[in-house]
């Protein structure tokens, strides 16, 4: 990870803000290191710019996309404030708040079933109609009341949406009903499933369907889009065999993965906590977990360590911890625990907690980019972008502070699937990054091995060969030393006593001659096939016959041919044509010679080398198996063949059957 | 045979031994001995002497016939004829790339010498099974570390290394000729191409290497 981002484009102009850095920087560095260069704070302050800008952003898009464009949100809504025994029907005093928090004031209607009111005082829009109540977050509104006139409950659009809660809807209202001047609206709510009236206006019916309508792709979408992300982050997670060292950060990021879909099944209107109280629970852990998760995820992500290890598991500990303390506690009132902002301790805790997680990992991740590469910074730029989800919600909803121009969110419930959206992004940030630089150190070994492994082979194919080299030069000297070597050493004898005629003398060294050609081609030939091995043969012994004016009939099956022999054998198969060639020219009387070779059908015999000749023959139950013929015999047996021999008056047939073995038939 | 004009023979041979038996091989076969030079040094001398003919051994005490070969060919239109040993087909296909116009091998029988000087001068070329055996295992394994080689070996068509497949399992022309049902002259067509394309791939190779060398521009 040495690659430098371009940060040219983030180049500080003035030197009065390099100014400013540099003081940041003195006071920011407590040692006062006035040589650490200022580009070390460019990364840091690069990423927190970017992360600010694009959380921001969002919430500004958001927000500004999910209100209707000329949002008046009521001027001004009273409460019913009521005595809470439930007995009072529409009395008391209203009292004029700025912002909805819950209802103090509830009744029962007509069936016993409890309500809430809320009134809200709108002058009539200065467009034309038709009107609507748009309301952002969608409660469960039990009827409205206009002008002291009910409006028909058949206007009233259903408010049980696919998703519960958090859709927004707008329901439109009788145009004849409202008057020019102050109108009145009561908003009936079904109380205490509906504790506040949350974020609502009343104007033109168009404006509102456009603004419910991105309300809802962002309401809906984002929370399906986040368990498809989650899906497939964690088939991610779970197909690639990750490195030991990694396994931590992936189990962790599973982990907190799961916690923020846990949170995001409550958009689903999956609303079995009303069933099963004591399931808040699982809600309160998710909310945890996916805190410590991203608490110990930045830090864990950018690369292990005993520190950073030992950090997530106490955060998973202390969340268990808190868990376990808080279910003695408030065995009966889930709904305590589950937001412990409502008693103070709790609130108290999750505050200093959440705070925390934030604040440790901002610190964490801007230290650590200094010295990140351009992906790590992508990485710490989505955790990061997430902790801010995480804070802002925080301040908004828990400790309910508002920003000026985000005055009573609607767009908090967005954030959460929001962020469970964009943290499998950094997922796949991590194992791009990841893959490229295994690519890297896998192509790194590659070249090394094959570098060892040719260096190894060349070495073992010149130890073959030398050995090779060593046994070709045994059997060399051993031929040499037996046969022509012994036949040289006797000529010499005999030609200086001088007992041998000249002629004879030119027989024998051509003999000798002949003998070396063989060993010369056999080792020329060897690697050749069957074939072409018989052609060097037929060019030595061409000439020969010629001169003893024999016609050679060359047969040779170009299957047969294909088969191969060591470059021994080959030398065997040479001495047996010559030896057969020889006969048949001195003793046979023949005019004629066949040599043939063809394939053979037993599957044992590769092919059948045949010499025929059509001489006199000699009668093979007189004649003593000569030298000729039993060494003849052995050279057949030595290359593995079986050797045949048949003679008659019309001829004499030499044949060796040549055994076939695996893998020597040629390609 | 034919011996109508007597064809003139130059000799570029260092050992005495064969020299004396080309000499009377010449004499016997009614050739004229148009020059003789025993090295390299003395080899230029030969370019003037007319010959028809020229006897080139491969191993001088001096250098290698085949420099000889590829340096008179520029400026003589005689036929080169290469003398060998067994076992030295690599010098051979280097000789015929060089421009050789044939071989002899210096054990062969006493009239084949005659014979392959006067077939060289009616512009046959011949192939012997084992130059054919060389060729055949280039084609086959390409285990050669000279590039000419291998480019001569790759432009072969399937035809023609048919022939020369046949030639190297020891077959005569005309056994050539019926394997592959084609007439004996086209199989002397043939290897007149095989020497032809041995011989232009190796000049397009040598100015390449002329041009990577610096000694020629394009």
């Amino acid at each position: 990870m040495t690659e430098q981002p371009n940060l040219q484009a983030f180049r500080i102009p003035h030197s009065s803000a390099r100014a400013v850095l540099h003081w940041a920087q003195g006071r920011l560095s407590p040692t006062g290191n006035a040589q650490r260069p200022i580009r070390a704070w460019r990364k840091p302050l690069l990423l927190f710019l970017s992360v600010q800008i694009a959380f921001w952003l969002a919430l500004f898009v958001i927000e500004t996309k999910t209100q209707p464009q000329s949002l008046e949100i009521a001027p001004s809504l009273e409460l019913f404030l009521s005595e809470s025994d439930g007995t009072f029907a529409e009395s008391g005093e209203p009292i004029i708040v700025p912002y909805a928090p819950e209802p103090h004031y509830y009744y029962r209607d007509r069936s016993g079933a409890p309500r809430g009111k809320y009134r809200i005082y709108f002058e009539k829009p200065a467009s034309d109609p038709p009107y609507a109540f748009f309301i952002g977050l969608d409660r469960h509104i039990d009827s409205f009341v206009l002008n002291g006139e009910p409006v028909p409950r058949g206007e009233v659009a259903s408010n049980e949406t696919v998703m519960s809660g958090f859709s927004p809807d707008l329901y439109p209202l009788p145009t004849e009903l409202i008057v020019d001047g102050e109108n009145t609206l009561d908003v009936i709510l079904d109380w205490p499933r509906t504790k506040v009236l949350g974020h609502h206006a009343v104007g033109p019916t168009d404006e509102m369907r456009v603004a419910v309508l991105w309300g809802r792709a962002v309401a809906e979408f984002l929370p399906l889009a986040s368990m498809g992300a989650f899906i497939f982050a964690a088939v991610l997670c779970l197909a690639i065999p990750w490195p030991r060292k990694d396994r931590l950060r992936i189990t962790l990021f599973l982990v907190t993965l799961a916690a923020a879909a846990m949170r995001n099944l409550q958009f689903f209107g999956i609303d079995i906590f009303d069933q099963y109280p004591w399931l808040h629970v699982t809600h309160f852990l998710a909310v945890y977990l996916y805190l410590c998760g991203l608490l110990a995820l930045g830090p864990v992500w950018s690369g292990s360590g005993v520190t950073t290890m030992k950090l997530s598991i106490v955060t998973y500990l202390t969340a268990v911890g808190l868990m376990l303390i808080g279910l003695p506690l408030f065995p009966q009132q889930g709904a305590f625990w589950v937001f412990p902002h409502f008693f103070f301790w709790g609130y108290l805790i999750e505050s200093i907690l959440t705070m925390l997680c934030v604040l440790v990992v901002f610190t964490v991740l801007l230290r650590r980019s200094m010295h990140a590469g351009s992906a790590q910074l992508i990485e710490y730029g989505i955790i990061l972008f997430c902790v801010m989800v995480v804070g802002i919600e925080h301040l908004d909803h828990r400790a309910q502070m508002t920003f000026p121009f985000l005055t009573d969110l609607p767009i908090k419930n967005y954030f959460s699937p929001l962020a469970s959206v964009v943290l499998p992004l950094g997922l796949c940030a991590a194992v791009a990054r990841e893959t490229a630089r295994a690519n890297r150190v896998m192509a790194d070994i590659n070249t090394t091995l094959e570098t060892r492994l040719a260096e190894k082979e060349e070495q073992i194919r010149l130890q073959a060969r030398d050995h090779a080299i060593v046994e070709e030069r045994k059997r060399l000297m051993q031929d040499m030393h037996d046969g022509f070597g012994a036949n040289l050493y006797g000529l010499i004898s005999q030609a200086r006593t001088g007992i041998i005629g000249t002629d004879r003398l030119a027989d024998s060294l051509q003999a000798c001659l002949d003998e070396l050609r063989l060993m010369v081609d056999s080792l020329d030939s060897a690697g050749d096939d069957l074939g072409m091995a018989l052609g060097a043969f037929r060019s030595r012994i061409d000439g020969k016959l010629a001169i003893a004016g024999i016609t050679l009939q060359w047969d040779i099956d170009q299957v047969a041919a294909q088969h191969r022999l060591s470059a021994t054998e080959i030398l065997q198969v040479y001495r047996i044509l010559q030896e057969a060639c020889i006969n048949a020219i001195r003793h046979a009387m023949c005019t004629s010679i066949k040599i043939a070779l063809i394939p053979s059908r037993d599957p044992d015999v590769a092919c059948v080398l045949t010499v025929e000749d059509n001489g006199r023959g000699f009668d093979q139950s007189k004649q003593q198996y000569g030298h000729g013929l039993n060494n003849m015999a052995s050279r057949a047996k030595r290359v593995g063949g079986v050797f045949h021999i048949k003679s008659t008056a019309d001829g004499t047939s030499v044949q060796v059957a040549l055994q076939s073995n695996d893998g020597s038939i040629a390609r | 045979m034919q011996t109508d004009t007597k064809i003139a023979v130059a000799i570029l041979e260092d050992d005495p031994g064969t020299r004396a038996a080309f000499l009377a091989q010449i004499e016997a076969l009614g050739f004229i001995l148009a020059a003789m030079a025993t090295s390299l040094s003395e080899a230029p001398k030969l370019l003037t002497s007319g010959a028809d003919v020229c006897l080139v051994d491969l191993h001088l005490t001096d250098g290698s016939g085949i420099d000889f070969i590829r340096e008179a060919r520029q400026s003589w239109d005689a036929k080169f004829l290469v003398v060998t040993t067994f076992g030295d087909e690599e010098s051979v296909v280097a000789a015929i790339q060089a421009g050789a116009d044939g071989y002899i091998v210096k054990d062969a029988a006493t009239d084949a010498l005659g014979q392959a000087i006067v077939d060289v001068c009616n512009g046959a070329s011949p192939l012997s099974p084992a130059i054919a055996r060389y060729l055949v295992r280039l084609f086959r394994d390409g285990k050669t570390e000279r590039q000419a080689e291998k480019n001569a070996i790759a432009h072969l068509t399937k035809r023609e290394i048919d022939v020369l497949e046949g030639l190297a399992q020891g077959l005569r022309y005309k056994e050539v000729a019926i394997r592959l049902g084609i007439s004996h002259h086209t199989v002397a067509e043939y290897i007149k191409i095989i020497y032809r394309k041995l011989q232009v791939t190796t000049r397009v190779g040598a100015i390449r290497e002329a041009v990577k060398q610096g000694f020629v521009e394009l």
